[in-house]
């Protein structure tokens, strides 16, 4: 007998909330239904009624998370179109608040993770650790999320220069902790058969599903636009993209957590090269012409595409989040797999907290067998089962 | 560089896909719609290109589509663009060959009213289900 | 003593509903649980259902497909509850007033007791804001 399981309606992350209705048999998903369309606010339309300047904050609100991201690449897109340079300090910068804001949204997946395997402990050292990384994106730009922080030719801000030694030193103390939680996460017993083999996404699949950031990454596919692409102050400093071969809800998290590090590293290496200097160039017009901007979000590229027709507004605007395209990839990972997995494979996908909260189990005959708590319980009673049987 | 992606497109269709080169890092080919789907496959299955995502457009001249494609090696962005006539624009889905096309595909569909012939899955993706099925926001047509 | 504020007397629990937010008055809603925030020492927790909540939290510019939900999620809501609406977007509309799909805010289509603004709040205003509604009843 055919069950379905509807996931959502509500997610909390941007223009991508989905419904999934996941057809089980048994405990073994068969096949996943993904729909979209309730978080949209219709920004496309938007964001050609308002100037080049406006719209660099409408696109920061596409995603809170990402804020820092999809105005950054809305202002490339800008610059690619009017062939506006920006001054050294403005792209050291940027380079700093973008890799700060990948820090707390791959710590806030960890402590996500942790608690959909019952593991409420690492939500709550995840998200304390979390917290001076906001403090320091405070510091510099002025508000935890939703910075206002680039704008066409710069930055819109200049700091002083006593605000880094206190960033450099909670950016070892955040190395340290990321470190304790790589140790626990690599030799926990438990926690390695929650999430090794499971969901695997093959890199043939990752290829065709065109999926991106540390989801392609955790399938063994080696892109990364910060290095490909080499924009703001990457090709200046020493870091390294993490691959993993393994494709699996592992992989995905290894690739996190040591993406984590590197991105310490950037940013350490930033605020020692900050050179001097002019943080704006003035940008008078943006002239007739189409533009691109791609960066490497913390879930992927963005990708914007600007057609400007010489007036004050864009013509056309076209903004792609990551998780547009690593949604549909959800579909090949989650079949076969059991449903207190189903939760995990979906959360490895992009976090999603509300998601898990509401899903609810419906038996074919429209009668009502479990809820959220009762599916997010099961995945508990498997660790608790894990533990004791090894 | 995208030169060598260039050089192939035009080896392969000669005259009839028209090449400009904003930059050396992005170019844009424009195509005719019989074309389309033969350029596309050759994108994503010979040369390996990535489909970031595609914008479609109202224009004054019709509908126009611009499909990205990243060359991820390169760090180059080659966009191929064509444009459909109003007031029923239709074209072949690349989806048939290329997944990742699924949404992308819906997308334009759903704000724009373009039929993907061969979509295995052509239904609205954003827009409310309380609107009327030719409701399309991005259209401008009166 | 009426019924609101006998219901209200203990520990509230909280729900939170995403609206059409862009995911930031969402993630400050959470970081009022984390360690730096703990929401729990005030006995206030987030609840994983509607059936059990006293306080519904609405973040979001509600577009037109969430209206029903939105509807529907407020009258699962035990009574006494009361709706706070979180952020600037679940106020008044904030930047996305003007777009097609704009069905909001929250207050036209369910009565609501609070408003935080901001974009996004503190989890400070957001705690606050609790408390001060608490005051009030």
């Amino acid at each position: 007998m055919s069950t379905t399981i509807p996931i959502g309606p509500f997610h909390p992350v941007l223009e991508e909330p989905e419904y999934i209705t996941l057809q089980v048999e048994g405990e073994t998903v068969v096949s996943a239904d993904i729909e979209l369309g309730r978080i949209h606010r219709g920004m496309e339309l938007l964001a050609e009624e308002k100037t080049f300047d406006q719209d660099v904050f409408l696109v920061e609100r596409i995603c809170g998370i990402c804020s820092a991201s999809h105005s950054w690449t809305a202002t490339l897109a800008m610059e690619d179109i009017a062939g506006i340079t920006v001054p050294d300090r403005a792209r050291y910068l940027r380079t700093i608040v973008h890799e700060l804001e990948r820090l707390h949204s791959h710590m806030l997946w960890v402590g996500l993770a942790g608690h959909i395997i019952g593991y409420w402990t690492v939500f709550m050292w995840g998200w304390k650790y979390r917290e001076p990384v906001l403090d320091a994106l405070e510091a510099i730009t002025g508000n935890r999320n939703n910075y206002a922080w680039y704008c066409p030719g710069g930055v819109r801000r200049d700091v002083p220069d006593d605000i880094w030694p206190p960033i450099v030193k909670a950016m070892d103390e955040f190395a340290e902790k990321t470190n304790l939680l790589i140790d626990v996460i690599l030799n926990d017993p438990v926690i390695l058969c929650r999430l090794k083999g499971v969901g695997i996404l093959s890199k043939e699949d990752a290829i065709a599903y065109g999926v991106l950031g540390p989801t392609a990454r955790g399938s063994g596919v080696d892109i990364d636009v910060r290095r490909d692409e080499s924009y703001g102050a990457y090709d200046e400093v020493d870091w390294k993209v993490i691959v993993q071969p393994d494709g699996d809800c592992l992989a995905v998290g290894v690739v996190r957590l040591l993406e984590m590090i590197e991105a310490t590293k950037i940013i350490k290496q930033c605020i020692k090269k900050l050179p001097k200097g002019e943080i704006r160039n003035e940008v008078r017009e943006i002239p007739r012409g189409e533009g691109i901007g791609h960066i490497e979000a913390p879930r992927g590229e963005c990708f914007h595409f600007i057609r400007s027709n010489g007036t004050n507004m864009p013509e056309r605007h076209k903004m792609r989040a990551p998780t547009f395209l690593n949604i549909p990839s959800y579909r090949p990972r989650v079949k076969g797999e059991t449903i207190s997995d189903a939760t995990l494979i979906f959360a490895v996908i992009d976090p999603c907290y509300s998601c898990t909260e509401r899903m609810a189990a419906i038996d074919s005959d429209g009668s009502r067998v479990a809820n959220g708590h009762d599916l997010i319980k099961l995945s508990h009673q498997r660790t608790e089962w894990l533990r004791k049987n090894l | 560089m995208s030169k060598k992606v260039l050089e192939a497109l035009r080896m392969k269709f000669g005259d009839r896909v028209d090449i400009h080169e904003q930059s050396p890092k992005r170019a844009y080919v424009a195509v005719s719609n019989a074309d389309w789907i033969a350029v596309t496959r050759h994108m994503y299955e010979v040369e390996g290109g990535r489909l970031t995502t595609a914008t479609g457009s109202d224009r004054s001249t019709g509908v126009e589509l611009l499909y990205h494609f990243a060359f991820d090696r390169e760090g180059t962005v080659v966009n191929i663009r064509t444009t459909l006539d109003k007031p029923f624009p239709k074209i072949e889905a690349l989806t048939k060959y290329y997944p990742a096309a699924d949404f992308i595909e819906r997308e334009i569909f759903d704000f724009l009213g373009v039929e993907f012939v061969g979509h295995p899955d052509p239904r609205k993706i954003l827009s409310s289900h309380d609107r009327p099925a030719d409701f399309h926001p991005m259209r401008r047509d009166e | 003593m009426n019924a609101t504020k006998w219901g209200f007397k203990k520990s509230l629990w909280v729900f939170h509903l995403n609206a059409g937010a862009c995911n930031n008055c969402d993630i400050e809603v959470l970081d009022c649980l984390c360690p730096k925030f703990d929401i729990e020492r005030f006995g206030m927790k987030l609840v994983g259902s509607l059936k059990h909540a006293d306080v519904l939290l609405v973040s979001g510019s509600v577009p037109r497909r969430v209206v029903p939900d939105l509807i529907e999620a407020y009258e699962q809501l035990p009574q006494p509850g009361v709706v706070i609406a979180i952020g600037a977007c679940a106020c008044t509309g904030g930047i996305f007033k003007d777009g097609y799909n704009f069905a909001g805010p929250v207050d036209k289509h369910v009565p609501v007791a609070a408003y935080v603004p901001g974009c996004p709040p503190r989890p400070e205003a957001i705690i606050g804001a609790v408390v001060k509604l608490l005051g009030k009843l």
